[in-house]
């Protein structure tokens, strides 16, 4: 590899896209979406709703704004510069078409460097400016911390019984919830080795009833060792309905978060249900601060737009600019569907059957169902790994995820879309008339 | 023009090249080039004339590896024209100037120079010298995009000059430039030459071609209907052009008849003059030495 | 055909075929009718409604399908030919700019109505094949799938066998076979009851498709209007945030209500798209009539033809 050749090729396309004021029209854009939607949506007036706002819809719609700019440039790079041949100059000086691929790759990584980068000061910006006096509303600062997920450690706690409806063999299959009888009382532990000093936790839960009415049930929650709360909150919710509780820090201890959760509906029995599954009971600790948080975020969406960078030069490579656009859109829109396509491959289904008959599988279905389930193999790491609704709901984007997503999109999904598109380059006539 | 002894090693080697464009379906649709033997030699001005769609630009792509050869065999400088150490000693001048517009002049050399394998100071010099020799001083750092076709051919000139390579392709060198320019240009050209470059070109002004090249190749629908030096093809047998200068009416009028009483046939006379093109050098020339520019 | 006339349709002609011709086009309208008609396959769609959530898809995919084809399709008849110089061998002719622009828009138009019969017979298809509660007619979709088959294979022949340009024979034979199948299964119930020409079919769809097709008319002379003086990508964007804003000018026009002007001014300038969005009209059975659909195209005629006059007026100042 010549590295003079490849920061000139480099270079080029920063250049380029510069002064062809690409970036510019993508940073106003940008701008736009960032500040122009907050405006736009209305929230509920309340600083929480107006963070939601920004961190769920303006930085999303960013992010979108941007995975299309990116896709876009790496198609125009290559195609536009193959189809009024500027390229044949360049392809006749002593280069390698390798190092022509990287060197448009990495300038159009820079590129969304950058443009990243500004993207996170814009959002940090908007936050500090929605942000109330730092520690006045907590609801606020729970949002805005990069917070750690946990849930309890269920084999600990002798008391639970299995969920009658679950189905098939209690052992082994997950339990879904607890049932608590009148006068009873639950209890369990949050696996938390340590908490950062007087941050309060939110427990989150969701509680159903026997009652045949909706009306709102009653529910004493102990925070502290067993016999010695050092915290007891009262509840009353409306079942089924996901609640949330703040946790004082003086709850936790070395062992843990225990939690005692009581049926004190004895007057009026009713038999409480407490989920457990993956939509059930958790604990939130914060960890991080939000500029922490928004930077780890950023990164794996630096590594998703790496890959489409690498999709788009690919793309470019092989087709002309407007059906290479398509057809990376076209990828784009597989990716933006990647829980649609998750839900089809695990429930094996895309259409619901009459109740009163069974499925009809054909052939077809078959042939429909494997190609739902190849895509989901490639679609379902894009699902897990999207940091805007972690961050819109305060959650840490663990660094973890950040090197999964390098790994993943910057590394394995770049390469294949590089090798093939090299693969083919390589071998590509470039000088055909009329075509080129 | 140069004579080359038949033993001066070959710089282009192609035989038997073949290359067939085919459709969606795998058909042959067009036939660029046929049956194709030509070398072309060390320090040699070589031509290749032919009317559009002779297969002439479909050969110079083969060279720089941009299109390859159906069949044959095709050599530049020993090596395969794909590997891309063969492009180190090689320029190329396409037809049209592919540039990027949003580069200046100076941008535009110093990138090709990158790429041609110039670092640091020597790029720098390098580019300067061909900033000064295709005559853009003035408007080097001006956008290449704003550039009248002429300005942008001696840039597609100098980027091709830019890494000093020793086999030049040259496709239409003179298309866009006015008299001046071209005299430049095939100046140039023979100055390379001289320097021991090879040199292919691709040109449909044949009065260029015939002032600069050592060999040619006519193409036709493919194939080469004549090569061989310029001289010796241009040459009518038994047939001489005489100048006589200082020579009145009644003397030329006395050596006409003896010429045709000797000869057996009519003598053809004309007065002698100078090119079109020497007569606008001169008055351009002239004219600018009198009234410079500001 | 009159002297005057005859460059006028020999510039439509050209750049009609030119339009066919481009694979994007193709591609944009067969994608708009796949995702229509897959629409009835996924499962959010089968729930309620009778078909009803997967026509209103079928219709945003028209709207949404249609805006992106205008604008390319402005920038490949307008904007390309002037960056690689060729309207200069144009306008070197005793042609008026105006001509040529009108010209340009009659073949874009021309294209809408090619993608408006597609749409069309996607709506009524995407409708036809959920038909009630959680099911889908499968023989319909069985049938539907031989459409791509049926546009391409002939033309890949037609080109095989005579070199004839296979995008603008894949168009043909993508419209004749949408339409068959669209009659076909008009006659057929899900339960294969076979009963009168068009009788399973909801025919209101069709008005309302021409009704969205007059409102990409508006955004076609837009379209336009912005390819003669920028490149693709910001054709693209300003084209699509002027749909949006358009489809929104109600809500924009809430949230500058404290300034009356900026609000009478949003009204005014912004194309009324909501007009030509029959979504409202066809809930339940009530009809939709082809006299809504003429008063809203009287109002997209005059709109249009506001832009156009500005569009030219732009294009005959427009330096090259």
């Amino acid at each position: 590899m010549n590295l003079p050749r490849l920061i000139a090729i480099v270079g080029l396309t920063l250049r380029d896209a510069v002064r062809s004021r690409v970036v510019i029209s993508l940073l106003a854009a940008l701008l736009l979406v960032l500040v122009g939607l907050p405006l736009l949506v209305q929230s509920d007036g309340t600083p929480v709703g107006r963070l939601k706002i920004i961190l769920e819809y303006a930085l999303a719609a960013a992010i979108g704004l941007l995975s299309v700019a990116t896709l876009w440039a790496g198609c125009a790079t290559m195609a536009a510069e193959l189809q009024d041949r500027r390229l044949f100059v360049v392809l006749a000086k002593p280069v390698r078409r390798w190092e022509i691929w990287v060197g448009k790759w990495l300038g159009i990584v820079l590129l969304d460097a950058a443009v990243l980068a500004v993207t996170g000061l814009v959002v940090a910006a908007l936050v500090a400016a929605v942000r109330p006096t730092a520690g006045s509303d907590p609801q606020v600062e729970a949002l805005l911390a990069g917070r750690d997920s946990y849930r309890p450690d269920w084999s600990a706690s002798g008391l639970a019984r299995p969920d009658p409806t679950a189905g098939g063999d209690n052992d082994k299959s997950p339990m879904k919830s607890v049932a608590l009888l009148p006068g009873h009382s639950l209890d369990f532990t949050f696996p938390v080795s340590a908490i950062a000093p007087a941050s309060p936790m939110e427990l989150r839960a969701r509680i159903g009833s026997s009652r045949p009415n909706r009306a709102p049930v009653e529910s004493v929650w102990e925070f502290g060792p067993p016999g010695k709360p050092t915290s007891v909150i009262s509840s009353t919710n409306a079942p089924g309905l996901s609640m949330t509780l703040a946790v004082p820090a003086t709850a936790w201890s070395p062992t843990g978060v225990h939690v005692r959760l009581i049926n004190q509906n004895e007057r009026d029995p009713t038999t409480l249900v407490l989920a457990t599954g993956p939509a059930g009971v958790e604990l939130l600790v914060p960890r991080d601060g939000f500029a922490v948080n928004l930077t780890r975020g950023l990164l794996v969406v630096f590594a998703r737009l790496a890959f489409l960078a690498a999709l788009g030069v690919t793309a470019g490579c092989l087709l002309s600019l407007p059906v290479a656009v398509f057809v990376a859109a076209f990828v784009l829109v597989l990716i933006a569907s990647a829980g649609y396509v998750q839900s089809v491959a695990v429930s094996g289904m895309y259409f619901i059957p009459m109740e009163s008959d069974a499925p009809e599988v054909g052939w077809l279905d078959r042939v429909v169902l494997l190609l739902f389930k190849l895509m989901n193999t490639v679609t379902q790491p894009l699902n897990r790994l999207a940091p805007v609704p972690l961050l819109a709901d305060g959650r840490r984007v663990a660094w973890t995820v950040v090197a999964q997503a390098a790994v993943l999109f910057g590394f394995a999904y770049s390469s294949v879309a590089a090798l093939f598109g090299l693969w083919r380059f390589t071998r590509r006539e470039v000088g055909r008339a009329g075509t080129d | 023009m140069t004579t080359l002894p038949n033993d001066t090693p070959a710089v282009i080697e192609a035989r038997g090249l073949h290359k067939v464009f085919r459709d969606f379906w795998g058909r042959p649709k067009v036939r660029a080039v046929q049956d194709l033997t030509l070398e072309v030699r060390s320090g040699e001005i070589f031509g290749l004339l032919g009317p559009n769609g002779s297969g002439k630009s479909t050969t110079i792509k083969m060279l720089l590896g941009l299109l390859y050869p159906t069949s044959g065999e095709l050599r530049v400088m020993g090596r395969s024209p794909r590997d891309a150490v063969t492009r180190e000693h090689l320029g190329f001048m396409p037809e049209e100037s592919y540039l990027y517009k949003y580069l200046t002049a100076q941008e535009t050399l110093e990138f090709y120079a990158a790429l041609g394998g110039l670092s640091g100071p020597a790029r720098r010099k390098r580019v300067d010298e061909m900033i000064e020799l295709m005559g853009l001083s003035g408007a080097r750092h001006r956008r290449v995009g704003e550039f009248s076709k002429g300005m942008a051919r001696r840039v597609g000139f100098a980027q091709a000059l830019i890494h000093d390579p020793d086999l030049l392709l040259l496709d239409e060198p003179t298309s866009g430039l006015d008299p001046i320019g071209c005299r430049q240009v095939k100046d140039l050209i023979l100055d390379l030459a001289r320097r021991g470059k090879t040199i292919l070109v691709c040109s449909h002004h044949l009065a260029d071609m015939q002032d600069v090249c050592d060999r040619v190749a006519i193409l036709l629908d493919g194939r080469v209907c004549a090569q061989g030096s310029v001289k010796d093809l241009v040459r009518q047998p038994d047939t001489w052009r005489v100048t006589l200068e200082g020579v009145d009416a009644a003397l030329r009028d006395r050596l006409v008849t003896y010429l045709q009483e000797q000869c057996g046939r009519p003598v053809a006379v004309e007065p002698a003059g100078r090119s079109l093109e020497a007569l606008f050098v001169d008055v351009v020339t002239r004219q600018r030495a009198a009234n410079p520019p500001p | 055909m009159t002297p005057r006339l005859m460059p006028f349709v020999g510039l439509t002609r050209l750049a009609f075929t030119e339009l066919v011709r481009q694979p994007v086009c193709l591609l944009i309208a067969l994608a708009s009718v796949a995702l229509s008609t897959a629409l009835p396959l996924m499962i959010a769609h089968q729930l309620g409604q009778q078909g009803g959530l997967a026509r209103d898809g079928a219709l945003a995919f028209e709207l949404t399908g249609g805006a992106l084809l205008v604008a390319y399709a402005a920038c490949s008849t307008l904007s390309r030919e002037m960056r690689s110089g060729t309207i200069l061998t144009i306008l070197s002719r005793p042609i008026g700019r105006g001509t040529l622009f009108l010209a340009k828009f009659v073949a874009v138009a021309l294209l809408v109505v090619l993608f408006v019969l597609c749409s069309a017979c996607a709506a009524l298809l995407a409708e036809r094949l959920a038909p009630r509660y959680f099911e889908t007619d499968w023989h319909g979709v069985r049938l539907l799938l031989v459409v791509p088959f049926a546009a391409f294979i002939p033309a890949a022949l037609l080109n095989w066998r005579r070199g004839w340009n296979v995008t603008a024979w894949s168009w043909c034979f993508l419209v004749a076979a949408l339409v068959v199948v669209t009659l076909a299964l008009s006659r057929v119930d899900s339960e294969g009851h076979v009963g009168r020409l068009g009788e399973f079919l909801d025919w209101r769809l069709v008005p309302a498709t021409v009704l969205i097709g007059a409102g990409l008319l508006i955004l076609a002379a837009f379209a336009l209007g912005l390819a003669a003086h920028l490149p693709l990508a910001p054709t693209v964007t300003i084209l699509l945030v002027l749909l949006f804003a358009s489809l929104l000018s109600g809500y924009l026009s809430q949230l500058t209500a404290h300034w009356p002007s900026v609000a009478a001014t949003v009204r005014t300038l912004l194309p009324d798209l909501q007009r030509f969005w029959p979504d409202d009209d066809l809930v339940g059975d009530a009809p939709l009539g082809w006299r809504a659909v003429g008063l809203a195209s009287l109002y997209g005629f005059v709109y249009t033809a506001g832009i156009l006059c500005l569009g030219v007026a732009a294009f005959r100042n427009r330096q090259f």
